[in-house]
């Protein structure tokens, strides 16, 4: 190794050691207190077995279908304001380059909003509940959308959009027949992506009160009822393993 | 009659790639012309320029008697219709039919609303069904054309340029995917269905053999320029080698 790239690279080393030292000061990182803390971790889950299953049907399946709901309509919202705001980003169908490059840009400093921030914003406005958390969602999912979008738009093939303005076909006819059944499949996966995503932020939502399975697993870990909270556990794991599984079937279907 | 003619067209890419320098060309009724050239040599640009695919910068395109440049984007979707064009990578919607695949051919003839539901008329269905017959691929309307093979999809192209009943057809190197004996194969159905409506033929080729076994008039270019415009007989070896190396 020359010496030119040898110390290069101990400069980078240096400094990104130094930034852990820095970090793990600040953060007050301890591992007398994580030793001890495993205590009460075996503790708590001593007393989470076995899992209450008697709430399954009274209190986990309302809220269960709640939060399901939640990420549907978020997600929907999302798609169809991201269609659209998708053609009008892409540089492939834009109908000027400024346009195209304006709405990439908001659409990126939306983008660095988190959606838990979003669905504060609305509890503000709508009040607390699963509305508001799905209008977060939403529109989280709208700014996501709309940029995935455009990126499938940009890359489609040129060839059957060539063909179908080569045979006379008008700008609606190219856009139908060329570019929807190439973009159809993407727009599909994508927001299947968003709709796992959004099922996710709404377990989160429920910390700011939007209601569904998330806020009633905080509810039982603040009132310690552990053998509740490993019944919330299993429900989300598993409803994420069939979201997941569900998706991948779509998915390996359409594309 | 003369259905092309090309009067010192030129055409450049932004910022400067100059596809096309003044190229003069005439094409009658009828003929079968191949345009030969090495890759970059501008065939594609051509092709392109003739159904106002691509707005040359310079000089005048007159196609079926009218002059490109003076058409609204409507009166061009018109002419367009009667210059079915054909493409190297077949250019097809993979995920759709065999039929739908070629009944956008009929697309330029159809209004556009029914058209965005996938609704044809009969007229034009039965049109399709006639062409995908023709080609050799009758039981296949309703197969995904990405689940037939090269020669297949290519047949399908051929329909698809067929179905707009063109005076004029326009092949940009239809056979370059294929094997020899599939490109010869494809080549000659495109020859015989083409002289069965009276269509003239412009096609852009790899294969100097082929065009000079299958076509009138062979055209050269070498670097946007015409080099060569005779009689196929009259393409000797010599030109060859003028032209490709
Ligand atoms: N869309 C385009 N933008 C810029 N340059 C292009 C474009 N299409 C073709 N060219 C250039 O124009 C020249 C002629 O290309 P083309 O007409 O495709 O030639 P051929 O079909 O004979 O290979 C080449 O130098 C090519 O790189
Ligand atoms: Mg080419």
């Amino acid at each position: 190794m020359s010496l030119l790239r040898f110390w290069p690279r101990m400069l980078i080393a240096t400094v990104l050691i130094g930034l852990l030292v820095w970090s793990v000061n600040g953060i007050q990182f301890s591992t007398s207190e994580l030793i001890s803390g495993m205590h009460s971790a075996v503790s708590y889950m001593k007393q989470m077995v076995p899992p209450d299953l008697s709430i399954l049907g009274s209190q986990v399946w309302p809220s269960l279908l709640l939060t399901i709901q939640m990420a549907y309509v978020g997600t929907v919202i999302g798609f169809v304001l991201a269609l659209p705001f998708g053609f009008l980003a892409a540089r492939s169908t834009a109908f000027n380059p400024i346009v195209s490059s304006s709405i990439k840009i908001a659409l990126n400093v939306a983008r660095a909003v988190p959606t838990i921030i979003y669905a504060i914003l609305f509890v503000e406005i709508v009040g607390l509940g699963p509305f508001p958390g799905a209008l977060g969602i939403g529109v989280a999912s709208f700014v996501m959308l709309a940029k995935l979008f455009a990126e499938a738009l940009e890359s489609l093939q040129p060839g059957p959009i060539e063909a179908v303005k080569a045979a006379g076909g008008s700008t609606l006819q190219v856009f139908a027949y060329g570019m929807w059944p190439q973009a159809l499949p993407q727009f599909i996966s994508v927001t299947l992506y968003a709709w796992e995503l959004n099922l996710a932020a709404s377990f989160v939502l429920g910390i700011v009160g939007a209601g569904g399975i998330g806020q009633d697993l905080l509810q039982s870990i603040h009132y310690f009822q552990w053998r509740i909270v490993s019944t919330y556990m299993i429900v989300i794991v598993l409803l994420v393993l069939i979201a997941d599984a569900t998706s991948y079937q779509i998915r390996k279907r359409v594309s | 009659m003369s259905v092309i003619v090309l009067r010192n067209l030129s055409h450049c890419y932004p910022p400067n790639r100059v596809a096309l320098s003044n190229i003069n060309l005439q094409v009658e009724k009828g003929e079968r012309v191949a345009l030969l050239g090495r890759s970059g040599s501008g065939k594609s640009t051509l092709l392109r320029c003739i159904n106002g695919l691509v707005t040359p910068t310079g000089g005048s395109a007159i196609v079926l008697d009218r002059e490109l440049r003076d058409l609204s984007e409507r009166e061009k979707r018109d002419l367009r219709r009667r210059a079915g064009m054909i493409f190297q990578d077949y250019a097809l919607i993979d995920r759709l039919d065999v039929l739908t695949n070629v009944l956008v051919g009929r697309l330029g003839y159809l209004s556009t609303l029914p058209t965005l539901f996938r609704l044809f008329p009969k007229d034009d269905i039965e049109k399709a069904k006639g062409v995908i017959n023709d080609v050799g691929l009758a039981g296949y309307e309703r197969t995904q054309v990405r689940r037939l093979s090269g020669g297949q999809r290519q047949r399908v192209g051929i329909a698809r340029a067929l179905v707009q009943e063109p005076e004029i057809i326009l092949a940009d190197e239809p056979t370059a995917n294929l094997d020899i004996r599939t490109a010869d194969e494809a080549l000659q159905l495109l020859i015989q269905l083409s002289e069965q409506r009276h269509a003239t033929l412009v096609l852009s080729l790899m294969d100097v053999r082929a065009a000079r076994q299958f076509c009138h008039r062979i055209v050269a270019l070498r670097e946007a320029h015409l080099v060569f415009n005779g009689p196929a007989e009259t393409f000797s070896d010599e030109v060859m080698e003028k032209i490709y190396y």
